[in-house]
């Protein structure tokens, strides 16, 4: 009985793993997509697959991309980088797509990047902002800024827009993002002509910073730059308003969670962040997509959703431009994308292959973000 | 007839047995080639698969079947034979993946010939696993239960939160272009040669001393048997497993991230071998090479159901496979084992 239970547990598995190999053909054009569906991260790859859906659904009733109809396989990895590495080798191997759009996470971007690249296969993810994921090869592209490009947007933004000339910063020592929008920031600031006055480190998962906002205080600033994640923004926040500063607090697209503000509360208001997308911003491209992604979802499209419908878009206008869908020309059409009106703003890839784009800046205000304007590069 | 049988019984002999079946069926499995070329790489470790009888796909399915086979049989050891139920197995892992990559990566010449890197990388990564894991049995001895559960539970933590913190190996990005020499022959052939030491252990006086300390330890003490002596010794060869297998895994991988290695994975290990039958190699095989297949295989699913139930199925499976085999698929009502014929 037992070692026919286990027999048959086997014959099971590889009858599954046999049927691996069977694929449809059809006259339509299929690409992948992977992404975490489930597990902590599930929120990613849902709200991005909506995004996506949102594109293809549009260009299927527009008629297509040159008569053809396109068709997306999504598959889930639960938020394992040796799992997307898998679905990314499946998608390719088994399902013969064309391109793959995915993943939000740098982790499994940098884990299935090298597959997509040896196969030849163009990947464009739409969130990933460390720069290392296009570094992997020259078939692997993304749609949204990279981290340091934030550090030099919030620089302009307090120079010329806030006209604040004194600032503080205050990194996450232990963070790649934070230190690298940190570096960026101070040295376009101290190029227009600010001072930084007072450059203090903390460490991730942190949660008393008075010694550190303390001797900021003293130093006077007009403003405190904080490149880190909402955790710990929303203590400091708290903190720095106990010890009476009451200057501005800025911040990146880390801030970004509702989270942020029932751990911040009202110290955050008077904030200011740079991100990659605003509901609010009243570029037609960026209304169009609002309007529909609510009349299809039923509720409001948040960052990744954008970028995933503009990752979408941008791979359509590259299939449509290609002379094949090989992935050599695919890539070269891809490459060449050039001012892309998307609902992240106007995209251009540059030579390595990461976007060249504008960013939104939000404001906070009692309890919720204010689109305020958007900076150029 | 005796005396070839009675040859064939020798360890060593079994080694180059299981040496010369590994590379027959991963041989068999790349479509029969014949040019030196072809067999070089099979013997000699080639990163990507492009042609053969399997779909790079399943070929890298089978890989990570090799390697949770290997991690689900030396969790057995520690936890069916010696009764002490750590949760931290993906710890050793996780020391033996980056110790490894880190030592092929920083320590040696890169040209060095692709076979000494393999043996290089899994000793590394053993040995290196194997002295955290001294560490962590010999400091928590006094504990048993579900105390040794907490115990290992944080140590498998704090060595993924370490790690994330060095930045040499990456940190929170995760290690990147490892070189990738693992293939199917020689996860074959390691994970065999761990069922075979794990099934020499369990036959020998070492075994039996555990299976004594996991029913009574005072009993066992009083026959003269040293609970600390066994217990830290099951430690360290488990953990020197697990930390092969996690070398292998780097190099298969070819990038490391703290994610893969969190106490989600220890507890994935665990309901391998409580899902095969605790105390049961045949049951950790099974075990193993069902966890890694279903959630793989029920992809197939989506094309009939349209939405993503994988998950929802994988863990119905699970659950009806306890609530109808509580003992798991190679156990049996009475508490005994059942191994398959080769393995008694």
């Amino acid at each position: 009985m037992k070692f026919f239970s286990a027999f048959f547990t086997f014959v099971l598995a590889f009858a599954f793993l046999l049927t691996q190999g069977c694929t449809k053909k059809n006259d339509t054009i299929l690409i992948g997509n992977y992404g975490s569906m489930t597990g902590a991260e599930a929120t990613f790859g849902l709200s991005t697959k909506d995004g996506i859906t949102l594109a293809i659904e549009e260009i299927n009733v527009a008629g297509g991309i040159n008569g053809k109809k396109v068709d997306m396989k999504v598959y889930d990895n639960g938020g394992k980088p040796e799992e997307a590495r898998l679905s990314v080798e499946k998608l390719i191997n088994v399902d013969n797509v064309v391109a793959i759009l995915g993943e939000v996470a740098s982790t499994r971007s940098l884990a299935a990047a090298p597959v997509a690249q040896q196969y030849k296969v163009p990947m464009i993810s739409p969130s990933s902002t460390n720069p290392e994921v296009t570094k992997k090869g020259d078939y692997i592209f993304r749609v949204c800024f990279i981290d340091p490009f934030q550090g030099m947007v919030m620089a302009k933004f307090a120079f010329n827009s806030l006209n604040l000339k004194k600032a503080a910063v205050l990194r996450d020592s232990k963070s790649d993002y934070s230190m690298g929008l940190a570096d960026y920031f101070t040295k376009t600031f101290t190029e227009l002509g600010g001072t930084i006055v007072a450059d203090e480190k903390y460490q991730s998962a942190d949660v008393d910073f008075k010694a550190q906002l303390t001797s900021l205080k003293t130093k006077a600033p007009d403003f405190i730059f904080i490149p880190g994640y909402y955790t710990e923004v929303g203590l400091i926040a708290r903190q720095a308003r106990d010890l009476g500063l009451t200057v501005p607090l800025l911040g990146g697209d880390g801030w970004d969670s509702p989270k942020l503000f029932e751990i911040g509360g009202d110290a955050l208001t008077n904030s200011y962040i740079s991100n990659h997308f605003a509901a609010e911003d009243p570029r037609p491209e960026v209304q169009k997509f609002v309007t529909s992604f609510k009349a299809r979802f039923g509720v409001e499209p948040d960052g990744l959703a954008s970028a995933g419908y503009d990752a979408a878009n941008i791979l359509f206008e590259a299939m449509k431009k290609a002379k094949s869908l090989e992935g050599s020309e695919l890539r070269t059409a891809l490459a060449q994308t050039k001012d892309f009106k998307g609902a992240t703003g106007v995209i251009s890839l540059d030579e390595n292959r990461d976007a060249v784009k504008s960013a939104v800046i939000l404001k906070i205000e009692s309890g919720k973000f204010k689109y305020v304007e958007t900076v150029n590069p | 007839m005796q005396k070839i049988k009675h040859y064939l019984n020798q360890t060593v002999v079994k080694i180059f047995l299981l040496l010369f079946v590994s590379f027959l069926i991963s041989w068999v499995l790349s479509g029969f080639p014949f040019s030196d070329q072809a067999l070089s790489q099979i013997l000699f470790l080639k990163p990507f698969r492009t042609s053969g009888l399997l779909s790079p796909y399943v070929y890298s399915i089978l890989i990570l079947l090799g390697i949770n086979v290997m991690l689900s049989v030396s969790l057995a050891l520690l936890n069916g034979f010696c009764g002490l139920f750590t949760m931290g197995h993906a710890g050793f892992m996780a020391i033996g993946a980056y110790s490894s990559a880190s030592f092929i990566m920083f320590a040696i010449p890169s040209s060095t010939p692709l076979l000494l890197k393999l043996i290089a990388a899994v000793l590394i990564g053993g040995s290196m696993s194997a002295i955290v894991g001294f560490v962590i049995g010999y400091s928590s001895l006094r504990l048993a239960g579900d105390y040794l559960g907490m115990v290992t539970l944080g140590f498998g933590e704090i060595i993924r939160i370490a790690i994330l913190n060095i930045d040499a190996v990456g940190g929170a990005r995760g290690m990147i272009d490892i070189p990738q020499f693992t293939n199917l022959f020689s996860v074959m052939f390691v994970s065999a040669l761990i069922v075979l030491i794990v099934k020499r252990i369990r036959e020998s006086r070492f075994g039996r001393t555990m299976f004594a300390i996991k029913e009574n330890e005072i009993a066992a003490q009083m026959m003269g048997i040293n609970p600390t002596k066994i217990k830290v010794q099951a430690f360290v060869f488990s953990s020197f497993m697990a930390g092969m297998a996690g070398a292998l895994f780097a190099h298969s991988e070819g990038y490391l991230s703290t994610q893969t290695f969190t106490f989600v994975k220890s507890f994935e290990i665990i309901a391998m071998n409580v899902i095969g039958g605790l105390g049961s190699i045949s049951g950790a095989i099974v075990g193993g090479a069902l966890l890694t297949v279903l959630p793989e295989g029920f992809r197939v699913l989506q094309d009939f159901t349209g939405i993503d139930l994988r998950m929802i199925i994988y863990a119905l499976t699970i659950t009806l496979i306890m609530i109808f085999l509580p003992q798991g698929l190679m156990g049996s009502k009475n508490g005994n084992v059942k191994e398959f014929k080769w393995l008694k």
